[in-house]
């Protein structure tokens, strides 16, 4: 399987599954790299999927990506260590592989399951822009059976926020979206603030999208508790001192948001 | 108060013949005392052999006196002066210290050997040279008698000065590494065994450590910074000097305090290498930090609650950093690391020479008579302890960690060991 089919595949697996998290599709291709992959020695193996893993960042930035295949990097030079036949080690790997691809596609259950304790009855959440594990955290609080009203930011430029409201309305869950300047001024009425995020680094903090940081900040000056839910792929090895330490690759957005404009990169 | 024993062995029957000793035990004095005799009973043989346990320890070490007032909040630490170094008072023949530790005692009180890596490398080097010269005495057996034999040296360079955090984990290696030696190991073995042994400890956890830690930091030094530094860190002037091979463009403040005056050992270094730099006092930090970057600071110790113990001012520096929203990194070897807690820079601290803060200005020295003045205290502190809320990031040879994060490392090292 060459570079371009590992993109193709990748890209694939993104468009038919919209729900997927891009980490997971980048290790199922991965995964599928390394069945039809054809080196001889382990140190082959590993180079060829260090490429594979550079090629998949290229093709699609985000943090998640970067993540996740660390993360099979080293679960693979783990395995590597038992047998030294390689066409058996290459089974243990694939099997450890599957496995490993099924725990983590529960991943966003048990996320939903851990927190919609959080949630108490007659709640006001705020959130910001879309995320699909809030957005799950949140269905299953109202399967619940909790009544709570859910302000969602805007989130421009590609005004994400307002598909959230629309997923969150066929649930049947109260929303309200928000401008984003007006995080200020809401953050009186609620009574706690959930988001996901696009990367967990070293120091504790997150990646996310744009406009959470202010976010954050106005929810420790009105004492707002302030969740973040975020799967455990998603930990990446970043130790960022501010916020112009992150790598410029990811701050701009991925491919995923093709379709609204490319977002110009921050001023630095 | 203190009262004064003076141990002054009368010869006493069935015992060791000590007439040619001299009485050699002294501590500090309160000035009103008297003298007071009191015989040694002989009679009883187990007071006999006990005695002359307690003589052979006695004899090792003197005790070096308190010099000048102590300011009460610090009056459980030692005030040497620097004109009084402990080796005059050595009157014994130098069979018992080994004169490569009396040499570096001396180095040690008069701060000729200064710096964290600096003390514990010369530390080091006088050990194995105490091992090379080393016999083992018929009837004793090498372990047991060469961790007895390195105890009166310790308590004699601690007199000197204060040991520090990272010898005193340096200390432990090796007492650890001697004590491990099995006993059938024949002698000219165990010895190339430990020279070996301490070797390693240096090569591995102060040079190869501060290759690891400059490779990590470099990649914290982005092209366009100003980086403040805080007095004189070997391991800090390492990473800047390395950086600046790696062509990363940046320019470096030099912080200054007296009455050590580092900064400008590490300015000197720095210039030399064609660093851009600026020099400023610690009360200028204020002014200064709205144009830096990033603050790089070195550390004497890492404890075990997180707190960074450095040089007196760091807490001020990394305070004021804080309040800027200017990152503060701390830069240590995992060999200082230890055990200790500590939450304020009272409990264990150390006091230099209170007569460093005399300055003669235009002629005119005006602190000059200050014993006379009974309600003047000069205090000469050393150490101070940052709190972890105000060090963003700290660089190790394992990689960069939280401050939180101390705690875990010393829990894998002992498991390693």
């Amino acid at each position: 399987m060459d570079e371009g089919e590992l993109v193709e595949y990748f890209r694939t697996q993104m468009s038919q599954d919209p729900d997927v998290a891009s980490a997971v599709a980048a290790i199922r291709s991965l995964l599928e790299f390394l069945k039809r992959d054809q080196s001889e020695t382990i140190l082959g193996l590993r180079e060829n999927l260090t490429k594979a893993i550079g090629r998949l960042q290229e093709a699609d930035s985000s943090v998640a990506v970067s993540s996740g295949g660390e993360l099979f990097l080293r679960f693979i030079s783990l395995t590597s260590l038992e047998n030294p036949d390689l066409s058996q080690c290459r089974n243990v790997m694939i099997e450890r592989g599957e496995l490993f691809l099924k725990k983590i596609s529960l991943s966003r259950g048990k996320v939903a399951k851990l927190c919609h304790t959080f949630i108490k009855d007659g709640a006001k959440i705020l959130t910001h822009s879309s995320s699909r594990v809030v957005l799950k955290v949140l269905e299953s609080a109202a399967a619940d059976k909790k009544r709570f009203t859910v302000y969602v930011t805007e989130s421009q430029p590609d005004s994400a926020g307002k598909l959230m409201a629309d997923k969150l309305r066929r649930l049947n869950i109260p929303v309200t979206v928000v401008l984003d300047a007006a995080v200020g001024y809401i953050m009186e009425k609620v009574d706690l603030v959930i988001v996901g995020a696009e990367g967990v680094v070293e120091s504790g903090g997150i990646i996310n999208k744009i406009g959470t940081y202010q976010m954050a900040v106005c929810s420790k000056a009105h004492n707002k508790p302030f969740y973040v839910v975020a799967e455990s792929f998603k930990f990446v090895r970043l130790y960022p001192l501010n916020q112009q330490d992150v790598p410029h690759r990811f701050k701009v957005s991925s491919f995923k948001c093709a379709s609204c404009l490319l977002i110009p990169p921050p001023i630095s | 108060s203190k009262t004064l024993f003076f141990i002054s062995f009368e010869p006493f029957r069935g015992g060791l013949d000590c007439a040619t000793v001299e009485p050699l035990f002294y501590c500090s004095v309160s000035s009103d005392l008297e003298e007071k005799r009191i015989p040694l009973p002989s009679n009883s043989q187990s007071l006999q052999s006990c005695t002359v346990t307690v003589f052979i320890l006695f004899l090792q070490i003197p005790l070096r006196s308190d010099y000048g007032y102590k300011v009460s909040l610090f009056s459980h630490l030692h005030q040497y002066s620097r004109k009084a170094p402990l080796t005059q008072q050595i009157s014994i023949p130098a069979t018992v210290i080994h004169p490569s530790i009396v040499r570096l005692g001396l180095q040690y009180s008069q701060g000729i050997v200064a710096g964290s890596n600096a003390r514990s490398v010369a530390l080091l080097h006088a050990f194995k040279q105490v091992i090379q010269d080393y016999s083992t005495p018929p009837n004793e057996e090498l372990p047991r008698d060469l961790v007895n034999k390195l105890k009166p040296y310790i308590s004699f360079l601690n007199q000197c000065r204060p040991l520090s955090a990272s010898m005193g984990n340096a200390i432990k290696y090796i007492k650890k590494e001697i004590s491990n030696i099995p006993s059938q190991c024949k002698e000219e073995e165990a010895k190339k065994k430990l020279l070996l042994c301490i070797d390693n400890y240096v090569n591995e956890k102060i040079t190869l450590a501060a290759k690891a830690i400059s490779k990590c930091a470099i990649d914290k030094i982005s092209d366009g910074d100003v980086i403040l530094v805080y007095g004189c860190s070997s391991l800090v002037n390492h990473i800047l000097c390395e950086a600046f091979e790696k062509q990363r463009k940046f320019r470096v403040i030099v912080v200054d305090s007296r009455p050590r005056l580092e900064g400008r050992e590490a300015l000197r270094r720095l210039v030399k290498r064609g660093i851009r730099c600026t020099y400023v006092l610690i009360s200028a930090v204020s002014y200064i930090l709205p144009e830096v970057s990033k603050v790089f600071l070195g550390a004497h110790a890492l404890l075990a609650n997180g707190y960074v113990m450095s040089r007196v001012g760091t807490s001020q520096i990394a305070l004021v950093a804080k309040a800027y929203n200017v990152p503060v990194l701390v830069c240590c070897e995992t060999y200082k690391f230890c055990e200790r807690v500590q939450t304020d820079s009272f409990v264990s601290n150390e006091l230099d020479d209170p007569d460093d803060l005399i300055v003669t200005r235009e002629g005119k020295t005006q602190l000059a008579d200050w014993q006379s003045v009974k309600s003047l205290g000069l205090l000469n502190l050393v150490y101070d302890v940052t709190p972890p809320d105000f060090v963003d990031l700290v660089i190790t040879e394992l990689g960069m960690i939280p401050c939180t994060s101390v705690p875990v490392v010393l829990r894998v090292k002992n498991v390693d060991q």
